[in-house]
């Protein structure tokens, strides 16, 4: 069968199976390896992508039943090939370790960013905790968002 | 002291935060992991072990195993070459 989604802005319609998850559309159908695959059972949100803005797991949405939402990966954010602020921010404050959490993390924090702009720590923590990281133990992480929120890297 | 403070601040490693040279390319998601790889002709493999504790292990039934984990090229629209098998039950080669 066929899936319609706008990926990154641009209209795509793929022959998928009817139990091919929106993971497997991107990863081993269109090649697209800026979605990384942890549990694939929505527990760890390292395959997040934004689905008309929110973030859900990929590997929990059926690509058959897309039908022609906007889904954004980490590629989406690109702007004229230089970093967001916020990946700026995950960079200087130590965010990123073996980085495999560092995609959806990102996507996250920007669709709950979009919702809530001004969060605090405590906000910040509890937006991320669908998704796992092993190696910082999160206190960078949550200190790269907050540089972000509070501008230091130029951003508003 | 001073002396080591003085010293310590004119070193270029010791003592200040220091990007990791990696940490770029990990927030555009351009580094490859191994499950990022896909190379003509690549083998997948599987790891089966036992469901009970301390059993010795007489006999391995790799029929059906090997029936269904016969590699299937398959090409994907972004031309990269990607075993067809996803979801493999555990294949043991006899």
């Amino acid at each position: 069968m066929i899936a319609r989604l706008v990926l990154n802005g641009r209209p795509r319609e793929v022959e998928v199976r009817p139990n091919q998850t929106l993971l497997e559309l991107l990863r081993d159908t269109l090649g697209i390896f800026d979605v990384k695959e942890g549990c694939d059972e929505g527990v760890c949100g390292v395959c997040t992508v934004l689905l008309d803005g929110r973030p859900v797991s990929s590997c929990l949405v059926l690509a058959a039943g897309l039908r022609g939402r906007a889904v954004v990966t980490l590629r989406g954010l690109e702007r004229n090939g230089g970093l967001h602020p916020l990946q700026e921010a995950f960079v200087r404050h130590g965010a990123v370790q073996c980085g495999f959490c560092t995609p959806g993390m990102l996507l996250t924090t920007l669709a709950f960013l979009e919702r809530e702009p001004r969060p605090d720590r405590e906000a910040i923590r509890a937006a991320l905790e669908g998704n796992l990281c092993r190696c910082t133990g999160y206190t960078k992480i949550v200190d790269a968002v907050e540089a972000y929120v509070r501008g230091e890297l130029g951003h508003d | 002291m001073t002396d080591a403070v003085a010293t310590r601040d004119a070193l270029r490693i010791v003592g200040q935060p220091v990007v990791r040279h990696d940490a770029r390319d990990k927030v555009v998601a351009a580094t490859a992991y191994a499950a990022d790889w896909a190379l003509p002709g690549m083998l997948h493999a599987a790891v089966l072990r036992s469901p009970y504790p301390s059993a010795r292990i007489v006999r391995l039934e790799t029929k059906r195993a090997t029936a269904t984990a016969r590699p299937t090229r398959q090409r994907g629209s972004s031309g990269s070459k990607r075993n067809g098998l996803r979801r493999w039950p555990a294949s043991l080669s006899s």
